[in-house]
């Protein structure tokens, strides 16, 4: 229960009267009982304006001394005339005589008494008014009071807006120190952003640090805080979106204690890319190092990778790219692949790749969505020319992706046959308005195409596969195997473009890829698809091609930039390969597979976010 | 580093970093170009593979070939501060010229090295010596090199790669070589070529089909 009894006395009857004071009270208490400002409680929370004594204390008796309903935090607040007398400071009522103040006035010292005795577990108060640092000759008594210290016992928080020798000043718009209070609690002046509550002495500090009030200076005081302060809401928490993340860097387990300046640098420039700008094999790559400086602390590393979740895939969020949650996700989790043997990092990776599955079914369902009311939602920017290359390549990756997916979930499991509706929805969307730009363009699609062939053909989906292999095959052979290397920069695109439109590539011998890893996924699903009698009749027209595999040592190295350990196996049509028999006849038999789930799981998407690499696992079983 | 300050905490004036790697960049991109229209004279850039990761690479489906390795072709080139500060353009062509020439000896004599090796272990090797002179020596081994064809029926000749003393003497024997050498030689080039393209039908022939359905 958090009760406020506010306190504005403009009108005395034997003092001058105050110009503001009422209306303070009553900014004050209208602020802190909304909701998202203070909550107090609107029942029991009293605003009283020019009272006599005896109102006062009727008052407080109301809001403190209710049967059963303790109160555990009460802020108290005052603005009218102050004065300090012989050990103690009053604040005057309407009644009060300057040469009786004992007797007409409301001490301090009373105030405390009887927040001794109703012992609320914080309280708080503010007094505007004249001479109101001397509440420092009641404090003091309070300091030796029994029981402070105890587990249980009250915390007091104070801000006098002025010192015991000053007076404090305002205008009909409202005392100084109470407006620059207000400003606090209602956002106008920062105080901080870390905490959803704000305690009055950070305030009171902070109004002290950026008043410029001339002979006026606020006086704070904070006793016996044991528990978390709640003044006010603070209406300033999470404002920066940032904050989270910024906390999780704060926190970094480092042996100095503090973060090193490179590493708090890699970390922002991952998080700034994941809304714009983004690139994933250099997420993964900047990751991966953050992370390595932790590869001997797993259980720091597995609470850091954790916390680091959730403020990165809000800030993917903000990205208009609808996978990018689902990227920022896999990208976490391949980072972590190289400490996968480490109890902590595989929890953490498997709660990961739920959310990423989660993330991904999500986009699917979004863009089948999407392409129900648009049937060129697939289309980037402008829709331009330039999507004449970077369309056929989004196609593969929205397929690879859900691909991905349906590779990673278990058959078993009950998401199984959403993930399956989901493709299927997919693709007689995209066959129905793509279906010419279901193609081979780039190299970099061929982690895409096995993603997609190796869940078709999970799914069962037999014919799909052959009709879109068929595609894909076909393009090939169309453009005589000439494919963009993976890495082509996008100013080198229009090059690539005109010279594929006129089939003529002398010029562009470096943009292509040679060998090419995209007719290795065809040929070694060319039996299970049974393409094998219908793609070699047409195998001479890609005569010298040369396609390639590279198998990794360990798929664990999947979430390296450059895999040293590990072969390139390579085939040339013409030389040693004339039909799809032929190539997987030499197919090698000891092709790895990944050492464990967690492994073969992130491998896939290690593939799909560095492009560069096949998870051949998927498809190559003999 | 001569001056007083290191390397890494060096204080800068007016230093654009991100125009100074474009630039390192562009260097390099001129250096590669230029290597590679060099290269091009012994090497087709439709033959010249590139791999994204690993070091060697292997073929599944002739494993009578050996293994390949990387090799790290790499030299150091220096340019000196003074030169720099004199305004000294000449540093541009002398740098290129530097680092072009010691890539393309490194690469050169991979070249061959790999060309001989083939033939040490093929037997593909004559001796002059041994043979009898020049022109035993020549017709010896066009005897055993095999020709290549396209498959439209193009013979691709040897190409003969010789010091600039034994370059003469081939010269020579060209112009003045015997009527009955370059009877041989004629009637050996002419076998060989016909080999080149029966060797490349049966290439063909090993694809389901070769050509457009009549």
């Amino acid at each position: 229960m958090r009760a406020l009894l506010c306190i504005g006395c403009d009108s005395y009857d034997y003092v001058n009267p105050v110009a503001g004071a009422e209306l303070d009270a009553r900014r004050m208490y209208d602020v802190l009982l909304q909701p998202d400002r203070g909550g107090y409680d609107t029942i029991r929370s009293r605003l009283v304006l020019s009272p006599t004594l005896e109102q006062v204390r009727r008052a407080i008796q109301e809001v403190l001394f209710v049967d059963g309903q303790k109160v555990d935090t009460f802020t108290f607040f005052f603005a009218g005339h102050g004065a300090v007398h012989g050990s103690s400071f009053y604040m005057a009522l309407r009644e009060t005589r300057l040469d009786a103040l004992s007797m007409t006035a409301f001490s301090l010292a009373e105030l405390l008494r009887i927040l001794n005795d109703a012992s609320p577990a914080q309280t708080n108060i503010v007094i505007d008014a004249c001479e109101s640092g001397g509440v420092i000759k009641d404090l003091g008594t309070l300091l030796k009071a029994e029981g402070l210290g105890n587990a249980d016992s009250s915390g007091l928080s104070l801000v006098a807006t002025s010192a015991m020798d000053q007076e404090s000043v305002g205008t009909v718009n409202g005392g100084f120190g109470t407006n620059a209070i207000l400003d606090c609690i209602e956002g106008r002046t920062f105080v901080n952003d870390r905490s959803p509550f704000l305690d009055l002495v950070e305030i009171g500090r902070r109004v002290s640090e950026i008043h410029e009030w001339p002979d006026q200076d606020p006086v704070v005081h904070g006793i016996n805080l044991i528990d978390t302060p709640r003044f006010c809401r603070n209406p300033k928490f999470n404002a920066d979106p940032s904050t989270p993340f910024r906390d999780v860097i704060r926190d970094w387990p480092a042996p100095s204690g503090e973060i090193s300046k490179d590493l708090y640098e890699a970390l922002w420039r991952s998080y700034s890319s994941l809304n714009r700008s983004f690139r994933s094999d250099r997420f993964v790559e900047e990751m991966s190092v953050s992370f390595a400086k932790l590869a001997d602390e797993p259980e720091n590393l597995a609470r850091v990778a954790a916390r680091l979740v959730e403020p990165m895939s809000q800030r993917a969020r903000e990205s208009r790219d609808v996978f990018q949650p689902a990227r920022t996700c896999a990208g976490l989790a391949v980072a972590l692949l190289p400490f996968s043997n480490e109890e902590p990092i595989q929890e953490v990776a498997i709660d990961l790749s739920r959310l990423l599955i989660q993330e991904l079914i999500a986009a699917g369902k979004q863009l089948v969505a999407d392409l129900k009311a648009d049937k060129y939602a697939l289309l980037g920017g402008s829709g331009g020319p330039a999507d004449l290359f970077f369309l056929p390549i989004r196609i593969s990756s929205v397929l690879g992706w859900m691909g991905a997916v349906r590779l990673a979930v278990n058959p078993s499991d009950e998401i199984c046959a959403e993930v399956d509706l989901i493709i299927d929805e997919l693709l007689e969307a995209i066959e129905g308005t793509y279906a010419n730009s279901i193609l081979a363009i780039c190299d970099s699609q061929a982690a895409s195409w096995c993603c997609l062939f190796g869940a078709l053909l999970l799914m069962e989906r037999q014919e799909t596969a052959e009709r879109l292999a068929g595609r894909v095959f076909h393009s090939i052979v169309q453009y005589g195997g000439k494919l963009a290397r993976f890495d082509i920069s996008s100013e080198k695109v229009l090059t690539f473009l005109l010279a594929r439109e006129q089939k003529s590539y002398e010029k562009i011998v470096d943009l292509i890829e040679r060998p090419i890893e995209t007719l290795t996924v065809l040929l070694l699903l060319a039996d299970r698809l049974n393409l094998k009698d219908v793609w070699d009749p047409s195998l001479w027209r890609l005569d010298g091609l040369a396609l390639s595999a590279f198998l990794p040592k360990s798929y664990k190295e999947y979430s390296q930039s450059r895999i040293d350990d590990g072969r390139n196996l390579v085939w040339t049509v013409g030389f040693d390969v004339f039909t799809a028999q032929d190539f997987l006849k030499a197919w090698p038999n000891d092709s790895p597979v990944p050492e464990n789930e967690i492994t073969k799981l992130l491998s896939v998407f290690a593939a799909l976010l560095f492009s560069d690499r096949v998870p051949w696992f998927t498809i190559s079983a003999k | 580093m001569t001056s007083e300050q290191s390397g890494a905490t060096r204080r800068h004036y007016f230093v654009d970093e991100d125009a100074d790697r474009a630039f390192s960049k562009s260097l390099n991109e001129f250096l590669d170009a230029l290597n590679k229209r060099q290269r091009r004279q012994f090497l087709s850039p439709e033959n010249v593979q590139r791999f994204r990761h690993g070091g060697t690479w292997l073929h599944p489906g002739k494993p009578e070939i050996d293994p390949g390795e990387m090799q790290q072709h790499s030299t150091v080139a220096e340019t000196r501060f003074d030169d720099v500060v004199n305004h000294d353009l000449k540093v541009l062509p002398r740098l290129i010229e530097q680092i072009s020439r010691a890539l393309n000896e490194q690469f050169f004599r991979m070249f061959y090295q790999t060309v001989s090796s083939a033939c040490d272990k093929s037997g593909n090797t004559v001796s002059n010596k041994a043979a009898g002179g020049l022109e035993q020596a020549l017709l010896e081994m066009l005897g055993k090199i095999e020709f290549s064809a396209t498959p439209d029926g193009k013979v691709n000749l040897p190409q003969i790669h010789a010091g600039p003393e034994v370059a003469e003497q081939l010269k020579a024997l060209e112009e003045h070589g015997s009527p009955e050498f370059k009877a041989k030689f004629a009637e050996l080039k002419e076998r060989k070529i016909a080999d080149a393209l029966a060797k490349e039908e049966q290439r063909k022939a090993k694809f389901v089909r070769y050509g457009e359905e009549l």
